[in-house]
């Protein structure tokens, strides 16, 4: 078996190579998309700051002749865009909470659909207070990226993935619990 | 209040997946991100339009050659453009392709499947930057020709060649056509280790400052077995492009595979006219986003492309003063 590495389709890509794009997005789209929506929460806005990513990936120069992470890189664009509209959107967030429609169940009662909805507005208000790099690394182990992707794409040493994880987490728990309160508050 | 997911993350990050009517489309972002880029970019747009149609060119004599693990070519778009008997091609059979089964054949090409193993004999090498024709004639070993009415070229270079043979491995074969909806008892068992030798003649592109590029080569030679049907296969690659089996079997009887270059067209890309080129057969291509036109042609033993940002008449116009 053999697969084009992203390395040898970014080299094509440079030199014009229309094809090689192509199979670089659609390698990378389903992941970028994945890690966008988790952070706005609206297929619209995913889509739109993944066209983004995309564009920007496209426009890169990258180095000729070297190995290219271009999950890492797509990961940290896409972090980047998802991270700064959350946070934007959190400024904006209490006078119009109606920024938050993520699809429901239809199998659930209304009560339940709403409280799902303040569970996930709480989870994102919490993301939106920790750092940049905790949140890139909990939402890519949350969709199942492993420990090495993951020092790759944060940069960080592989033995240092799950401590760092560890810490993100309880930051995470600490936002959570404030955000959920203040949720709680405000029905 | 939070517990784990089996990965040790808070498991309420979990809600925040994309539920299934919010899944990726990636298809469907494709089409959106091709009408995004082009929309912002400008003037790069005539350069990559030209550029798809070098690499259209190249793609044809790459494919044909069979030497996917070589030059790291997808494995679908070799079979699915050009795995085809090809000897010498004297005129071409354009095939609209829809967006949608170019996504899936894409698709399928990053699957890695190989359509068997691949013996080069004759070495690619990196593109050649030459200084004037008789440059480019003693690295390509053919007559240059050009087109006196536009100027001296402000580029030109010379793509060298490259030969080799692939053994088909026809499961692999069977394997990716039936994932492209092609039955893939279509392909005959007399493919199966067949050996199917091609040379690829070196190119030579030249370039002028309002972006028109005009690039010539030998047709590339293609040899089979006697044993092997070429219209059955090639009526698998129609079917693999998206013609029904009815019509991709009518068609397959109709061509000449001993001398027909199959070119695939998306019809999100160009649309496409036959025409005449000094009493020879060829396309004109327009890009559907407006980026400029293209016409490919051969004469005598060799192809020729001429792209541009000029309407199609006075491409032909230039074609017809070329020298």
């Amino acid at each position: 078996m053999l697969t084009m590495s992203d390395s040898l389709l970014l080299a094509r890509v440079q030199e014009g190579d229309e094809y090689s794009f192509s199979l670089l997005f659609h390698r990378h789209y389903d992941r970028v998309y994945g890690l966008l929506y988790r952070l706005v929460g609206t297929r619209a806005e995913a889509e739109d700051l993944a066209q983004d990513v995309f564009l920007k990936l496209y426009r890169q120069r990258f180095a000729a002749g070297r190995e290219h992470n271009v999950s890492a890189w797509l990961y940290r664009v896409a972090t980047n865009a998802g991270y700064n509209a959350l946070r934007s959107r959190q400024r904006r967030w209490r006078r119009d909470t109606a920024l938050l429609p993520d699809a429901t169940d239809a199998a659930m009662t209304p009560a339940e659909a709403a409280a799902q909805a303040e569970t996930r507005a709480a989870v994102r208000a919490a993301l939106a207070q920790l750092p940049r790099r905790d949140v890139e690394m909990l939402l890519l182990r949350q969709m199942g990226v492993s420990y090495e992707e993951l020092a790759s794409t944060c940069d960080v040493a592989p033995g240092s993935v799950g401590t760092m994880l560890r810490r993100a987490g309880e930051a995470f728990r600490e936002a959570f619990r404030e955000a959920y309160e203040r949720e709680e508050r405000g029905r | 209040m939070s517990r784990h997911d089996r990965n040790g993350i808070p498991e309420e990050l979990a809600l925040l997946a994309p539920e299934e009517d919010n899944g990726p489309q990636a298809a469907a972002a494709w089409a959106a991100f091709q009408a995004r880029r082009a929309e912002k970019q400008g003037s790069l747009s005539l350069w990559r339009f030209t550029a798809m149609f070098n690499r259209k060119i190249a793609s044809v004599a790459i494919a044909v050659l069979m030497l996917v693990a070589a030059f790291s070519f997808p494995p679908v778009r070799a079979a699915a453009s050009d795995f085809l008997g090809l000897f010498r091609v004297q005129k071409f059979a354009p095939i609209s392709v829809s967006p949608e089964q170019m996504a899936l054949l894409q698709e399928i090409a990053a699957q890695g499947l190989h359509p068997g193993e691949l013996v080069r004999t004759g070495q690619p090498g990196e593109a050649q930057v030459v200084g004037s024709a008789a440059e480019a004639e003693e690295a390509a070993g053919f007559t240059v020709r050009t087109i006196p009415s536009l100027g001296a070229p402000q580029s030109m270079s010379v793509e060298p060649g490259g030969s080799g043979t692939l053994v088909v491995d026809l499961e692999q074969l069977r394997a990716m056509m039936g994932m492209a909806g092609v039955d893939p008892s279509v392909l005959p068992m007399s493919l199966a280790g067949a050996e199917i030798s091609v040379v690829l003649y070196p190119a030579v592109q030249q370039g002028w400052a309002d972006g028109t590029t005009f690039v010539q080569m030998p047709s590339p030679e293609v040899d089979y077995p006697d044993e092997v049907d070429a219209a059955a296969i090639g009526e698998a690659v129609l079917q693999a492009l998206g013609m029904s089996p009815a019509e991709a079997q009518r068609l397959s009887r109709a061509i000449d595979w001993t001398n027909t270059l199959v070119l695939p067209i998306p019809t999100n890309i160009a649309s496409f006219t036959e025409v005449t080129v000094g009493g020879n057969s060829g396309l004109a291509l327009t890009s559907v986003e407006g980026h400029g036109n293209a016409i490919v042609w051969q004469g005598g033993d060799t192809l020729y492309m001429l792209t541009g940002s000029a309407s199609t008449e006075e491409l032909l116009a230039l074609a017809d003063r070329m020298e």
